[in-house]
C-alpha cells in the first residue's frame, strides 16, 4: 500500500491531471500484448526527464516498484506491474527532438511512435530500419527496452545497431548521458548496450540518439507459396547459399496464411502449407537482377504460386497482412504464447521438424511464422483455455522447445525479451555464469530491486546469492507465480480465466 | 432486444489479444493517450463490469463515452470485434444504473423523437442566437452558417418516377438548404422527390445515449413511413443517418422482417454516381478536396462514389487531402460533452485539408459539416463547406446568376 502522503507527493510531481489511482485507469494499465494482468497502484505520465527523476527518487526512498511502459504491446510481459506500484506510462514524452541530416542522426523522445518516426525520416529521404510488426502502435523506447527486430533486421539488424547514444534515469534518481552522437565511441563500458534489452530493469531510457541511414532507392517485393514447409525452408537456404541477402525473408505457415487471409481478404494462396515475402531493395538496377535471381531460385524449388507486388498498393497490402499475423492468431484461440526463438539459419529447417514432433507428443497446436532469413521464428502456441491441465500440457512442451534450440546452437528470446513469462529460463537461455554476472549489475545499480521488479530474474537478485539464484525456484506459468512471487503479486498476476 | 444485450458479447470481448492496433488509430486516444479511451482499454473496462470488479461508475460511464463512433477500431481491429455494438449495449447496460443527465435525455431522446419538433429546434437556434442558454453546453455557442435555401429556375423535367427521401434530424433543423438541393438535383434528372411526413430521427442519437428502445421505435416510425410510400429508392444526404439504417436497423428491427424497407436506402453520391443525366450539369469553378465522413467511408466502404462525381464536376480541379485516416471529431454527443477535445481532434483534419490548398472543402454529412465548419473558424484558414448536394449544383447555379 502506498500511503496517501507519498500519493500526494507523486501527484505533486506528475501534476493532477498526469496522476490516476483510480480502479477503473489501473485496470487499463495492468495488461501488455501478452493479455496476462496484474493492476499498478499508481500511473503516473511523466512529461520530462526531471520528472522521472523525483519519481524515482521518491520511489526508492519508499521501496515502490516502478515499471516503465510504451504502448504496452510487449510479449514477455515486460511493462505488466506484476508486484503493483507505479506504472510510468512514457508515451507523453513524444517528441521527435531533431533530425540532423547532415550527420544523419535523429534526437527523440521514448514515447515517439516507431511508424511516425519512420515516416518523418523517409519524407527526408531517409531510412530507420528496426520494423517490429507492431510499429504502428509501439514506441521507440519500448524497442530499445526490449532490442526489438522485424523483418529488415536480416539485412539491417536489430534496434541495438541504431541506437548511438541514451539519456537514462538510474534506479536512485540520477539522469545519466551514454554513447553520443558520434558514429564511433570507446570512452568506456558501453552502456547504452547496458541499457537495451534491459527491459526496463536498470533505467528509464529518456531520450534517444539514433543511426539512420539513406533510403533504399528501390523496393521490390516477390510473394512466393510452397506445398511444404521443408521446400519453403529449402529456398531460404537456397537464397541465403547464393550469397544474396534480401532486406526481408519471412515466412508464414498455413494456419497463419488461413487467419489472416480470413481479416484482410486480399487473395492470399490459403491452401499453401508455407509463404515467402521476400523483398529485396537498394539501387535500381540491383535490384533487378536480385529480384529476378531469386524468382529462378523460388521456381526451381518448385514454388506453387510466385507473384511481385506491382504497385505499392499491392505491396502495402501484403506488408500489412504480414504485420496482422501476430494479433489476428486472436481469431482461432485467444490465448497464446508468442515464442521467439532463434537458431543459426541453416538450423531452421531442423527446427521446424522438432516444433512439429513437440506439438504430436505433448497434443498442443501451433502456428509459425516468422523471420526466416536469420532464423529467428514466432513459434506459437495456441492454449484453448485457462484452464489448469490445459495449462499443463503447454509448459513442459515450452522447456522442450527451449532446449531443442540451444541444442541447435540458439536461443529462447530474439526479439521480444524475458519479461516474467520466460524468466524461468533465462539460464538456459544466457548460461548460469552469465546470469550470474547480470544479477551483479543489477544489484549494483538498482540495490532496493524498485526497477521492474521480477522481470528478467524470478526472484528479488539482492534476496539470494549465488548458484541459489540461479537454482530457485522461477514462477510457473501453470500457477502464475506462485513460487517466487510475493503474495500481492500472485494474486495480481492472473488471466482471464 | 437481443442484440444490444451487452452479456452476449463476453466471448467476443474476450478475442481482444491486447495487441494495440486500436490504439495506433483512434482519434480520441491519440488526442489524450489514455488507455481507457482506446478499444483495448474500453474493452478491459466492460470485461472487468461484467466479472463485478468495477461497478457502474461515473469514470466507467464517461471513458466508454469518450468515443466519436468512428469505426476505425472495428476496421482495424484484426479479430473483428464488433466493438461499436458492444458499446451501444455498454451503454444501455450503464443507463439501467445511472440516470441519463435531464439536458441529455431533453435533447437527444424526447427532442429527436418527435415529428417536427428538430426543425423547430433547429429554426430556434439558428435564429435566436443559440441555445446554448438553455442547455449546458459549450458546443452550442458556435455559429452555424445561414444558407438560405435557393430557388432555382431550371425547367425541370417530370418523367414521373418517384424517390424517396429522408432527410434526418441534421439536415431538418440546421441545413434545410441541402434539401432544396437535392430536390434540385432530382427534378433536374426527372425524379419527383417524396418525403413521407412522420419521419423522426434515425435513432443513433437514443442508441448512444443507451435508449436503445426508444431508437428502435424510431426505427419502426420510419420503416413504416417510407413502406406506405412505396418508392423504390430512398436516398439519404447524411452518412450518419445512412449507416445507421444499413447496419444497425438490421439488428434493431430483427424480428419484424416486413420492414426491411432499409435495404432501399442509398446515399446521395452512390445514386448519383450511376446517373448519366449528370453530364449536363455544369462545371464548378474553384479547387476542391473531399472529406470522407468515417460512417460513409469505412462503415459502408463508400469512398470512391463522391470523388467520381467532384472530377466529374470540378474538371478534374480536386485535390485529394493527406487526411483519409482523420476523422472530424464530432461524435454526437460526443462533441457536446468534450467540445474541446472535440476540437482538437479537429484541428488536425483542418490542417490537412488546408495542405491541399483547394478554397472548398466537399463531404457527404452534414454533421461533418457543421464540426469542419466551427474548425476552419478557429483555424482562421478561410476555406468553405459544402454539401455535395451543393456542389453538384454549383455550376449551375453560377451560370443561373450569369443569366440573371
Ligand atoms: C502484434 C504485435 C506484433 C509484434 N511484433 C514484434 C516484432 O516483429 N518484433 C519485435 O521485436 N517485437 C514485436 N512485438 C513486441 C513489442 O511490440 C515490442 O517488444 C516493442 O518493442 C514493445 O514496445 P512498447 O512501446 O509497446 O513497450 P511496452 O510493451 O510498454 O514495454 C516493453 C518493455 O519496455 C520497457 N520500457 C518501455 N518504455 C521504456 C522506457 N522509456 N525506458 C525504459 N524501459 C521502457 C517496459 O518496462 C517493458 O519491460 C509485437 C507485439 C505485438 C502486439
Ligand atoms: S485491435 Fe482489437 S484485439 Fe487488438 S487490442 Fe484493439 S480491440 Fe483488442
Ligand atoms: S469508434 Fe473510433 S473513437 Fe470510438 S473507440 Fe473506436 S477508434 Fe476510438
Amino acid at each position: 500500500m502506498i500511503s496517501n502522503a507519498v500519493k500526494e507527493e507523486l501527484r505533486k510531481i506528475a501534476g493532477k491531471d498526469n496522476f490516476f489511482d483510480e480502479i477503473e485507469e489501473r485496470i487499463c494499465y495492468s495488461y501488455d500484448g501478452t493479455t496476462f494482468k496484474s493492476k499498478p497502484d499508481i500511473v503516473l505520465k511523466p512529461a520530462n526527464a526531471q520528472e522521472v527523476s523525483h519519481v524515482l527518487k521518491v520511489a526508492n526512498r519508499e521501496k515502490i516498484p516502478v515499471v516503465p511502459r510504451g504502448a504496452g504491446t510487449g510479449l514477455s510481459g515486460g511493462s505488466v506491474p506484476i508486484e503493483g506500484g507505479i506504472v510510468l506510462a512514457m508515451n507523453r514524452m513524444k517528441k521527435i527532438l531533431s533530425i540532423d541530416e547532415e550527420n544523419l542522426v535523429a534526437f527523440v523522445e521514448p514515447g515517439v511512435i516507431n511508424e511516425e518516426f519512420q515516416k518523418e525520416v523517409e519524407r527526408r529521404g531517409l531510412f530507420y530500419p528496426p520494423d517490429p510488426a507492431s510499429q504502428k502502435m509501439c514506441t521507440l523506447g519500448g524497442n530499445i527496452a526490449e532490442c526489438a527486430g522485424g523483418p529488415h533486421c536480416l539485412k539491417y539488424g536489430v534496434t541495438r545497431d541504431y541506437v548511438l547514444g541514451l539519456e537514462a534515469v538510474l534506479a536512485d534518481g540520477s539522469i545519466i548521458n551514454t554513447g553520443g552522437q558520434v558514429m564511433k565511441n570507446v570512452s568506456g563500458y558501453d552502456l547504452t548496450r547496458l541499457l537495451i534489452g534491459s527491459e526496463g530493469t536498470l533505467g528509464v531510457v529518456t531520450k534517444i540518439v539514433l543511426k539512420l541511414l539513406p533510403l533504399p532507392e528501390d523496393r521490390r517485393t516477390i510473394l512466393a507459396a510452397f506445398s511444404t514447409m521443408e521446400r519453403a525452408a529449402e529456398t531460404v537456404s537456397a537464397i541465403i547459399a547464393s550469397r544474396l541477402i534480401p532486406a526481408t525473408l519471412e515466412f508464414m505457415d498455413g494456419v497463419t496464411v488461413k487467419v489472416v487471409e480470413e481479416f484482410l481478404k486480399i487473395g492470399l494462396p490459403t491452401t499453401a502449407d508455407a509463404l515467402l515475402l521476400i523483398e529485396v531493395d537498394g539501387k535500381k538496377e540491383a535490384v533487378e537482377i536480385d529480384y529476378e535471381k531469386i524468382m529462378k531460385i523460388c521456381k526451381d524449388k518448385g514454388a506453387v504460386e510466385l507473384k511481385g507486388a506491382r504497385t505499392s498498393g499491392e505491396r502495402e497490402n501484403l506488408w500489412k497482412a504480414r504485420r496482422a499475423v501476430s494479433a489476428a492468431l486472436g481469431r482461432i484461440c485467444p490465448l497464446k504464447l508468442n515464442e521467439d526463438v532463434v537458431v543459426p539459419r541453416s538450423k531452421l529447417p531442423l527446427l521446424i521438424t522438432k516444433v512439429k514432433e513437440i506439438c504430436t507428443e505433448f497434443g498442443i497446436k501451433s502456428a509459425n511464422y516468422g523471420h526466416a532469413g536469420d532464423g529467428n521464428i514466432h513459434v506459437n502456441i495456441l492454449i484453448e483455455s485457462r484452464a489448469d491441465d490445459e495449462m499443463k500440457k503447454v509448459e513442459p512442451a515450452l522447456e522442450k522447445l527451449y532446449k531443442e534450440v540451444v541444442n541447435l546452437g540458439g536461443t529462447i528470446s530474439g526479439e521480444h525479451g524475458i519479461g516474467f513469462l520466460k524468466s524461468k529460463y533465462l539460464a538456459l537461455g544466457a548460461g548460469v555464469e552469465s546470469v550470474n554476472v547480470m544479477r551483479k549489475i543489477k544489484d549494483a545499480l538498482d540495490p532496493n530491486n524498485i526497477l521492474n521488479p521480477g522481470k528478467i530474474f524470478a526472484v528479488n537478485p539482492s534476496s539470494l546469492s549465488g548458484e541459489e539464484k540461479i537454482n530457485s525456484p522461477r514462477p510457473s506459468l501453470t500457477k502464475r507465480g506462485d513460487n517466487s512471487l510475493s503474495k500481492g503479486a500472485r494474486k495480481r498476476v492472473r488471466g482471464k480465466e | 432486444m437481443n442484440s444490444f444485450n451487452l452479456k452476449k458479447y463476453k466471448s467476443e470481448i474476450s478475442k481482444c489479444v491486447k495487441c494495440g492496433t486500436c490504439t495506433s488509430i483512434c482519434p480520441v486516444y491519440r488526442e489524450t493517450l489514455q488507455e481507457s479511451v482506446s478499444a483495448r482499454g474500453k474493452m478491459s473496462l466492460i470485461e472487468a463490469f461484467l466479472e463485478g470488479e468495477i461497478g457502474a461508475s461515473s469514470i466507467l460511464d464517461k471513458r466508454l463515452r469518450q468515443c466519436v463512433q468512428c469505426t476505425k477500431c472495428i476496421e482495424e481491429c484484426p479479430n473483428g470485434i464488433p466493438v461499436d455494438i458492444i458499446l451501444f449495449s455498454a451503454w444501455r447496460a450503464l443507463k439501467e444504473k445511472l440516470p441519463t443527465p435531464l439536458w441529455k435525455n431533453f435533447a437527444f431522446e424526447k427532442a429527436l423523437s418527435g415529428a417536427g419538433i428538430p426543425a423547430a429546434a433547429g429554426f430556434l437556434y439558428r435564429n435566436f442566437g443559440g441555445l446554448s442558454a438553455i442547455l449546458p453546453v459549450e458546443a452550442l455557442k458556435r455559429k452555424v452558417s445561414r444558407r438560405k435555401p435557393l430557388k432555382f429556375k431550371t425547367t425541370k423535367l417530370n418523367s414521373g418516377k418517384k424517390i424517396g427521401f429522408y432527410p434526418g434530424c441534421m439536415i431538418d433543423s440546421m441545413y434545410p438548404e441541402i434539401l432544396s438541393y437535392v430536390r434540385e438535383i432530382f427534378a433536374r434528372l426527372g425524379y419527383e422527390m417524396i418525403i413521407p411526413s412522420r419521419l423522426v430521427c434515425c435513432g443513433l442519437p437514443q442508441m448512444s445515449t443507451g435508449n436503445v428502445e426508444l431508437a428502435r421505435r424510431n426505427a419502426l416510425v420510419n420503416m413504416n413511413a417510407f413502406k406506405d410510400a412505396k418508392v423504390d429508392v430512398i436516398i439519404t444526404a447524411c452518412a450518419t443517418c445512412l449507416s445507421t439504417v444499413r447496419k444497425k436497423y438490421p439488428l434493431l428491427l430483427e424480428d419484424t422482417p416486413a420492414l426491411k424497407v432499409y435495404e432501399k436506402f442509398m446515399d446521395l453520391s452512390e445514386f448519383l454516381a450511376g446517373e448519366k443525366g449528370l453530364e449536363n450539369f455544369p462545371e464548378a469553378e474553384g479547387k476542391f478536396t473531399y472529406h470522407d465522413p468515417c460512417h460513409l467511408a469505412r462503415e459502408l466502404k463508400i469512398k470512391e462514389e463522391p470523388r467520381e462525381i467532384i472530377k466529374k464536376i470540378s474538371a478534374g480541379n480536386f485535390a485529394e487531402a493527406d487526411s483519409s485516416e482523420l476523422c472530424c471529431g464530432f461524435g454526437g454527443s460526443f462533441n457536446f460533452e468534450n467540445y474541446s477535445l472535440s476540437m482538437n481532434i479537429c484541428s488536425h483534419l483542418v490542417k490537412a485539408l488546408k495542405d491541399t490548398g483547394a478554397e472548398t472543402v466537399i463531404t457527404s454529412c452534414p454533421a461533418c459539416m457543421w464540426q469542419i465548419e466551427d474548425g476552419i473558424s478557429r483555424s482562421n484558414s478561410g476555406m468553405n463547406v459544402m454539401h455535395l448536394a451543393e456542389f453538384v449544383l454549383r455550376g449551375a447555379l453560377n451560370a443561373d446568376t450569369d443569366k440573371r
